[in-house]
């Protein structure tokens, strides 16, 4: 049997790779960024975490010692495939693997909504904004708005704050209260953790202003002010409460998307989760997909946060285990005590996080004819809507080819679930559930080179 | 109950095309389509108007004039799809295949098509990155292009507008026949309409709508990939294919065949197609047909090794046993007209069958012969 | 280690990306887009958006969030 594939090398891969390890299994990781960690361990090669750095050496040093593990990371799967119970990845060195067993754990991206300006340069998302000084020490901006919903908001601006950035203000738009002891609920992690944030923001006399939004972003080429408003519980905004304000950049999040492209091209089944209606992967108990030999964890599931990573990551190490004949199903209970229960609490609080800081409807309000909807393909609002109320375009797809919304680069990552809402809301019927399913249809899961492509055939 | 002159069934290019003509010809025409508007195969095609890949004369004959047609509709309704007169190449880098080359383009030479020698320095001229190794070439300047969900959505906008309609996500039930057998009517999933007139133009599916109306016809499924490579400057001017090409088209293997046709759109990808192969419709891909079309397109334009490929989509081409549109009315249905498979040239030339189509049911003379395109030549009637 | 940014040397670190190094040297805006000409940075930072994309080494439309830097990279970008 053929060691066991892991695409994503972030909490959940690690983990999984970490219980494999245990039972005496191999594998081999593959993550395009340059080392372990995911998005939420991202940092230099010569490690200095703000926090909660111990979690990830413990991990990384079980890896490294483990001989049957192999890491390849900087290296980026390209296409995905399932025919009779084995998996293909292809890799962007001309490479490729099979397996009977493979791992999900590609994560999630930040989930973003358009404005007016989103698209000059210093508007990033919250998670980039945050990437990018984890991994460097790189800073978007000097003067800077954090703004958009979710928990996420307030460690990105923690950390912008500690890194000398002038953080003008975190606008939340959704209001919450309360939402300390929310997060107290779950475990005395997170409520430290809220807390610290909390104290580092209010030192540096950060505002944090519940029910506002960025509106609009305006500049010469780059951001130089921002306009933000009050908005009311359906996100629209609130007459009279408009505000102008000098910045240099703006970091933006609403949340996460889970990144089905992997999981699509296996062909596994997926749910479309009821609160935010993302698309993740339906598992089991043991986090199997209703392809056999095929796992997923972390956020490919649903967005969950690290904690759950980690732990559907020792749910799923621990049953490909089992399933390898690596152990037995009463030595993997053994080492699965706890898990359970541990990962219906978190999964309980993170659909309990999901409802508070939903997206209203209201968002579209920010929009005028010419906002660019499509940052790849350019295409703005009145053009989208053209194509619905002119040409006759009346579903998603057809939305999408006429207009070329979700035609470039990206593939409708970052704009492909925004525009099914746009145009769902123009033709007066939301997206359906498979509509939504196939904005993750991308076979070509990352561009890869010509060459290296017409190299394989040899 | 609706009542419309014609009712076409099918929203692709081909149906599209044949409603936008008839509607201009007065008639009052309902477009019906189980799917939204070009979700067919016409949403997967590359837009190539091509002259350039013609053999038989019936075919040659269509394609030019449906090239025409192309240009004059544009100026009717404006061009708002991309409509491009490129051009083509045709290359092959062995004599034997430039012979071939040759003799085709003096054939088609005599019936109407364009076709100019060129040398090796033209053609640097003309694509200044192609392999320096290409030292002669086919160019037929006659050869277009178009964005073909565009086209079929535009055409179909002008139908709306001289009164007709376009039923999206109606599905086509049944048919009601008077004493003889003629249409009287379509049965949809929406309601019934009134017509003397259907036209089958369901690509693919044709043969379904016509065994439910009580004939049968024979269109099959072909499939093809077409690479996408993600947005560059403008490297790549005409659509540039090597001769095997043109031998794959008629060809009778069920095998993969694959040869490069390479082509820069206005967007700035290049697509790169087209593989051949009769599997009906699995959906799956083929690495072996990327491979190999990367490969052919890379020895063409070496620059291409610096690119990327971003997408691939595939598409069922509809043919009939003899590789011949079906343009005409059923031999066993009076007032049922097909016009479907048109395999790999439906985009081109879907204006010029609606040309055939709207002259035959208003009884008016037909631009060309259309015999060679009746059904009845499938349908064991002589 | 030296690289070329539009083919003048300059002096940089390994471990990092074509993206970081970038803005830190102030270099905010990456590229033109194709069809309004509107000057593009780093949006999402990770290797989703493909907002940051450059010329590397001759190939078009690489990352330079996600590229680490090598000796010698030839990175073109447009401001
Ligand atoms: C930009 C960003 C920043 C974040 N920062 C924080 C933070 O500071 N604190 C926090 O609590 N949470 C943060 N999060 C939330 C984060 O999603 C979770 O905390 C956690 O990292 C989830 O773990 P995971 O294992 O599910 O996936 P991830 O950590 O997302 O790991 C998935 C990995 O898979 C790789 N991958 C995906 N597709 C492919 C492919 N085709 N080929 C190769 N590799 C692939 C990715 O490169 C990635 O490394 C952040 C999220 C994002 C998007
Ligand atoms: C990869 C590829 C590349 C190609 N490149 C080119 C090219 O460059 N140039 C060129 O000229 N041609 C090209 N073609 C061929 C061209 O795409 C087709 O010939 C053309 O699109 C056929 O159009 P159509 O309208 O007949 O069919 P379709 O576009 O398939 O339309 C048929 C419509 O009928 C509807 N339908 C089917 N059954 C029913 C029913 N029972 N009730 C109601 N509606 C129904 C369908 O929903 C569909 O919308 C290519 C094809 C492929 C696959
Ligand atoms: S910043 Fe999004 S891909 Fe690089």
């Amino acid at each position: 049997m053929s060691r066991t594939i892991i695409v994503g090398g972030g909490p959940s891969g690690m983990s999984a790779a970490v219980e494999i390890a245990r039972a005496g299994g191999d594998a081999i990781i593959i993550d395009s960024n340059p080392r372990l960690g995911g998005q939420y361990w991202r940092h230099a090669p010569v490690a200095k975490f703000s926090h909660d750095g111990e979690r990830f050496f413990a991990l990384q040093e079980e890896i490294n010692r483990h001989p049957g593990i192999e890491v390849r990371a900087g290296t980026q799967v390209w296409r995905a495939s399932y025919q009779e119970g084995v998996a293909t990845v292809w890799l962007n060195d001309g490479t490729s693997l099979t397996s009977e067993t493979l791992l999900v754990a590609t994560g999630a991206y930040d989930r973003s909504l358009p404005f007016p300006g989103w698209d000059l340069p210093g508007s990033m998302t919250a998670g980039g904004a945050q990437a990018i000084l984890k991994a460097s020490g790189a800073l978007l901006g000097r003067a800077v708005f954090v703004a958009g919903t979710g928990p996420f908001l307030l460690p990105v601006a923690a950390s912008l704050v500690e890194a000398g950035v002038k953080v003008l203000g975190v606008l939340e738009a959704n209001r919450v209260n309360g939402w300390v002891n929310h997060l107290g609920a779950i475990d005395l992690r997170k409520m430290k953790d809220a807390a610290r944030y909390f104290k580092i923001l209010s030192a540096a006399k950060v505002p944090i202003r519940m029910g506002y939004a960025i509106i609009e972003a305006r500049g010469d080429g780059r951001i130089e002010e921002v306009v933000i408003a009050k908005v009311d519980r359906n996100f629209t905004v609130k007459p009279g409460t408009v505000e102008v304000h000098k910045c240099d950049a703006i970091a933006t999040g609403w949340g996460f998307t889970p990144d089905l492209t992997i999981a699509h091209s296996l062909g596994v089944s997926t749910d479309v989760h009821p609160i935010d209606r993302s698309v993740v992967v339906h598992v089991d108990a043991f986090q199997e997909s209703s392809q056999h030999g095929i796992f997923a964890a972390g956020e490919s599931t649903g967005v969950g946060g690290v904690d759950l990573a980690l732990t559907e990551g020792r749910v799923a190490g621990i049953a490909i285990a089992v399933q390898r004949g690596l152990i037995s199903t009463v030595e993997a209970k053994n080492r699965s005590v706890g898990l359970a229960s541990e990962r219906t609490k978190i999964r309980k609080f993170a659909d309990a996080l999901l409802s508070v800081y939903k997206i209203r409807e209201g968002w579209r309000s920010w929009l005028n004819p010419e906002t660019i909807l499509c940052r790849c393909e350019e295409v703005t609002f009145k053009q989208v809507r053209n194509v619905v109320h002119d040409l006759g375009a009346s579903d998603v797809r057809t939305a999408k080819l006429l207009s070329r919304c979700g035609m470039g680069m990206c593939q409708g990552r970052v704009c492909g679930r925004m525009v099914a809402d746009v145009i769902g809301a123009e033709i007066g019927t939301p997206a359906t559930d498979d509509e939504l399913r196939g904005i993750h249809n991308r076979p070509i899961a990352n561009p890869i080179s010509l060459q290296t492509l017409a190299d394989q055939g040899q | 109950m609706k009542t419309a002159d014609v009712v076409v069934i099918g929203a692709g290019v081909v149906g599209s095309s044949c409603a936008l003509i008839m509607a201009e010809a007065g008639l009052k025409v309902i477009v019906v389509d189980r799917g939204p508007i070009a979700g067919g195969t016409t949403g997967a095609g590359e837009g190539n108007i091509m002259v350039s890949d013609k053999e038989i004369v019936p075919e040659i004959e269509l394609a030019v004039r449906s090239r025409n047609a192309w240009f004059e509709i544009a100026d009717r309704i404006g061009n708002n799809f991309e409509l491009q007169a490129k051009g083509g190449i045709a290359l092959s880098r062995t004599d034997a295949g430039m012979a071939g080359l040759r003799k085709l383009a003096s054939h088609q030479n005599a019936h109407g098509i364009e076709t100019i020698e060129v040398d090796g320095a033209r053609l640097r001229e003309l694509e200044p990155h192609m392999n320096p190794d290409i030292e002669t070439a086919i160019h037929y300047p006659g050869d277009g292009q178009c964005q073909p969900m565009l086209s079929a959505a535009y055409f179909l906008r002008t139908v709306r507008h001289l009164k007709g309609e376009v039923w999206q996500r109606t599905e086509v039930l049944g048919f009601s026949k008077d004493k003889d057998g003629s249409i009287t009517g379509v049965r949809t999933s929406k309601e019934e309409i009134s017509t003397r007139y259907v036209v089958n133009a369901t690509g693919t599916w044709a043969g379904d709508i016509a065994r439910l109306a009580g004939s049968e016809l024979s269109i099959m499924p072909r499939r093809g990939f077409i690479l996408v490579t993600t947005p560059a400057p403008k490297l790549i001017h005409h659509k540039v294919y090597d001769a095997d090409y043109v031998a794959n088209v008629a060809s009778d293997s069920p095998e993969l065949q694959s040869s490069a046709v390479v082509e820069g759109t206005e967007s700035g990808t290049i697509l790169i197609g087209a593989s051949r192969e009769r599997i009906g419709f699995d959906s799956r891909i083929n690495m072996a047909a990327l491979e190999r079309l990367a490969k052919q397109a890379i020895s063409v334009f070496p620059v291409l090794s610096k690119l990327e490929l971003l997408r691939v989509y595939r598409g069922f081409r509809p043919y009939s046993p003899d590789h011949l549109p079906v343009i005409g009315e059923d031999a066993k249905v009076k007032g049922l007209f097909h016009c479907a498979g048109h395999e790999g040239a439906g985009i081109g030339t879907a204006p010029g069958s609606g040309e055939l189509l709207t002259a035959m049911i208003l009884g008016k003379p037909t631009f060309m012969d259309a015999t060679p395109f009746l059904p009845k030549r499938f349908q064991g009637v002589a | 280690m030296k690289i070329y940014l539009n083919g003048v040397e300059v002096e940089a670190t390994e471990n990092e990306s074509v993206g970081t190094f970038l803005l830190k040297r102030r270099q905010q805006v990456l590229r033109k887009t194709r069809f309004n000409d509107q000057p593009r940075g780093m949006f999402c930072g990770i290797g989703v958006c493909f907002d940051c994309i450059v010329t590397i080494d001759d190939i078009a439309n690489q990352r330079a969030c996600i590229t680490q830097l090598r000796s010698g990279m030839r990175i073109e970008v447009t401001s």
